[in-house]
């Protein structure tokens, strides 16, 4: 049975609009017992409680409960007016009748109204008294009974639409808050999903923004162990909220979880922690969001996390947000993980490329990979942009490639050169610079490759550029070119000290050298030059592996 | 009369006087003409203990401002008749409102030159689509009240 408010049905608005028209709305049940709704005057409150308009009603309960009727004139001066219900009942319900609303309007002939001298009687009220409460302005003719019946019914279902209307803007708000806040949250993420920005720090970002968003207490991402592409990321654990146990303990509970996690399967949503097993599990949460990170198939790891801060079930809707996030942070791993895979294969073919120009000649073996590392050391010490410092780590690296279109003859003859085979192995920067032009990616490297034979005093090949006008990258090769050469043995002589090679620097600085880069290159920490060159010696004499290519990651 | 629906599902600006000697909870006027927004605004912050009242245009919005001085005021920028801008400049330059801290929504990538703001108590510019779970939080940083949802701990 509805309750009272639902029979009703009715906001203040309406009860005082009714009370301002001199209505009444009153219940009447299938037995006639009739009561009103809302204020209620006491001459309509003495009609309708009285056991004599009970009698009536019961009589004429037939007419009352026809769905078609409109107004039904119970007494001389007494109209009913049902109304429509506001809802349909539900089928089951039909077999028993239920009480139906209806108005109550009197007229004119309520004064000459004999059973309300019965009522009165009834009540041990003075009929005459009674009547001079009655205020005649209130009293209608039957056609407008008829209109006002009509118009309020009007009034009701419009004013039923409209509490309607309003329950459904209420839901479509928050729904549309809801969808705000998703979007808000995609928004954030996406824009923070680039490659720049440290993978750690971005995970750790999002996690406690869908941890806020969807209102769990507590949020863990984990990511797989055995997944060497995720570098510094594998088998990583990124947390928010209150978690009542340590990050150790939290990373087994992860681990169990995932091996749950079928390949394929899709989010989770455990309602009672305690069926999955797992020990002291149930502490941390009782109810459980899980959601695979997949790629292709292959797990990348897991989002999970425990129970609503407001204490609701986990619904499908927070599934579906976790899970749409879940898909886009599976993108970024991938994409991280393609990014760590493109630059792995481009640093593995230039070092490979390179030490086989170096293989060339048993002398120069190390000689770029040496040349590059001590030419990002001089550009860090420099002060460079670090995405610079790196260029010119690559370009060090690939500073001699022209020495491909050198015949080995004459790069690995000892003692003197022609000035025809001087001529030849002066020509590898500019066949270095031809080799690499086609190279998008490389084009920027040209520079240090064509002019680290230049010489600060403009005596250098191939352009003879002089101070400035040779570019940076250039200079900074020069310097680190030259120190190498020095250090080792060539073909021609014996290596220098190490004391001897610094002096030999500090001579040629305003000749050879840029002289402010030649002030930062002599104050250069040598320790992991020299461990490089003693690392390039070993290699250099074990018979097991005579083209030693340097590890594809030492970048 | 006008009746008192207070934290009721009234219709945008429906709510009726509020003056600051009878407020329990805090007042916020929220100002856009997407009616949408407020109701995305009003339920949020309803459903968190303030008071709401709504204005769909920056004119209306300052009239009602003057009239029920709300703890603080959350404004859309472009709207008809008076802008948002307009309407924190209006808002500061009036001695009853002269303090009430405003919040601005604007659209994204829109931003706001440094000399606009000025003369203006506008303490936070919030793009959208906005979290309303972010306004709310603004709101009741203003009001220096305590957040409803705990900040995030670290693992323990």
């Amino acid at each position: 049975m509805p309750n009272q408010s639902e029979v009703a049905g009715l906001g203040d608005r309406v009860t005082e609009r009714l009370a301002a028209l001199g209505v009444t709305l009153v219940n009447v049940s299938p037995g006639g017992v009739t009561s009103p709704v809302g204020p209620c005057r006491d001459i309509e409150r003495l009609i309708v409680t009285s056991p004599v308009f009970v009698g009536y009603c019961r009589a004429r309960w037939a007419e009352l409960a026809e769905p078609s009727r409109d107004l039904v004139e119970l007494l001389p001066g007494i109209w009913l007016a049902p109304l429509p219900e506001p809802r349909r009942r539900r089928v089951s319900e039909r077999r028993d009748p239920l009480p139906i609303r209806a108005l109550l309007l009197a007229g004119h002939d309520l004064l000459e109204c004999e059973p309300l001298r019965a009522i009165c009687d009834h009540a041990g009220l003075d009929h005459t008294a009674t009547l001079t409460r009655i205020n005649p302005a209130t009293l209608m003719t039957a056609p407008e009974a008829h209109r006002t019946a009509m118009l309020i019914a009007w009034m009701l279902d419009d004013s039923n639409q409209i509490d309607r209307r309003f329950s459904e803007l209420h839901t479509v708000s928050s729904q549309l808050g809801e969808s705000y806040e998703e979007l808000s949250l995609l928004y954030r993420l996406s824009s923070n999903m680039t490659i720049n920005q440290p993978a750690a720090a971005f995970l750790t970002d999002a996690c406690m923004e869908l941890q806020q968003v969807v209102g769990l207490r507590w949020m863990a991402l984990q990511l797989v162990d055995e997944e060497p592409r995720l570098n510094e990321l594998q088998g990583q654990i990124f947390t928010a909220g209150a978690i009542r146990c340590d990050a150790k303990l939290l990373k087994r509970i992860g681990a169990l979880l995932m091996r749950r996690q079928d390949a394929g399967a899709g989010p989770m949503v455990v309602d009672d922690t305690q069926t999955l097993g797992i020990p002291t599990l149930n502490r941390l949460a009782g109810q459980l969001l899980v959601v695979p990170l997949m790629r292709e198939d292959k797990p990348l790891g897991i989002l999970y996390g425990g129970d609503k801060i407001d204490e609701s079930h986990i619904s499908s809707v927070d599934s579906k947000l976790v899970n749409s996030l879940a898909n886009s942070l599976s993108m970024f791993l991938e994409n991280m993980m393609l990014y760590e895979d493109m630059s792995a294969m481009f640093m593995g073919t230039l070092h490979a490329l390179t030490a086989s120009i170096d293989a060339k000649d048993r002398y120069t073996r190390g000689h770029s990979e040496r040349v590059a590392m001590l030419s990002r050391q001089l550009a860090e010490a420099a002060g460079l942009e670090p995405a610079m410092v790196e260029r010119i780590y690559l370009a060090g690296l690939v500073h001699d490639v022209g020495k491909i279109g050198v015949p080995e003859r004459v790069l690995c003859k000892p003692g003197r050169l022609t000035d025809a085979e001087f001529e030849q192995i002066k020509s590898h920067p500019e066949i270095g610079g031809r080799i690499l032009q086609d190279i998008r990616q490389m084009k920027d490297l040209i520079p240090g490759v064509l002019h680290h034979h230049e010489r600060w005093d403009g005596r250098g090949y191939p352009t003879g550029l002089a101070g400035t006008d040779i570019p940076l990258f250039g200079r900074v090769i020069c310097l680190a070119d030259s120190f190498d050469a020095m250090s080792s043995t060539r073909t021609y002589r014996a290596s220098m000290s190490h004391e001897k090679v610094l002096a030999e620097v500090r001579r040629c600085a305003g000749t050879q050298f840029d002289p402010e880069l030649t002030e930062v290159f002599l104050r250069l920490e040598f320790g992991p030059y020299l461990s490089l060159v003693e690392k390039h010696q070993v290699q250099q004499t074990d018979p097991h592996n005579p083209v030693a290519l340097p590890a594809a990651n030492a970048a | 009369m006008a009746t008192v629906r207070k934290g009721g599902m009234g219709t945008p600006g429906e709510e009726g006087m509020l003056m600051d000697s009878q407020r329990t909870r805090p007042l916020i006027l929220a100002a856009d003409d997407e009616v949408h927004i407020l109701h995305v605004l009003g339920l949020k912050l309803r459903n968190a203990g303030f008071d709401v009242i709504t204005a769909e245009d920056g004119e209306e919005a300052l009239d009602m401002a003057l009239q029920h001085r709300p703890d603080v005021v959350i404004t859309d920028y472009q709207m008809p008749r008076m802008s948002g801008l307009e309407l924190c400049q209006q808002l500061k330059a009036n001695e009853l409102t002269a303090s009430t801290p405003t919040l601005m929504l604007t659209a994204r990538g829109f931003s706001l030159a440094p000399e606009d703001l000025e003369r203006t108590n506008i303490t936070g510019v919030i793009s959208k689509p906005f979290s309303p779970r972010e306004v709310l939080l603004r709101v009741q940083e203003l009001l220096g009240m305590t957040p409803t949802q705990p900040e995030a701990l670290p693992v323990l």
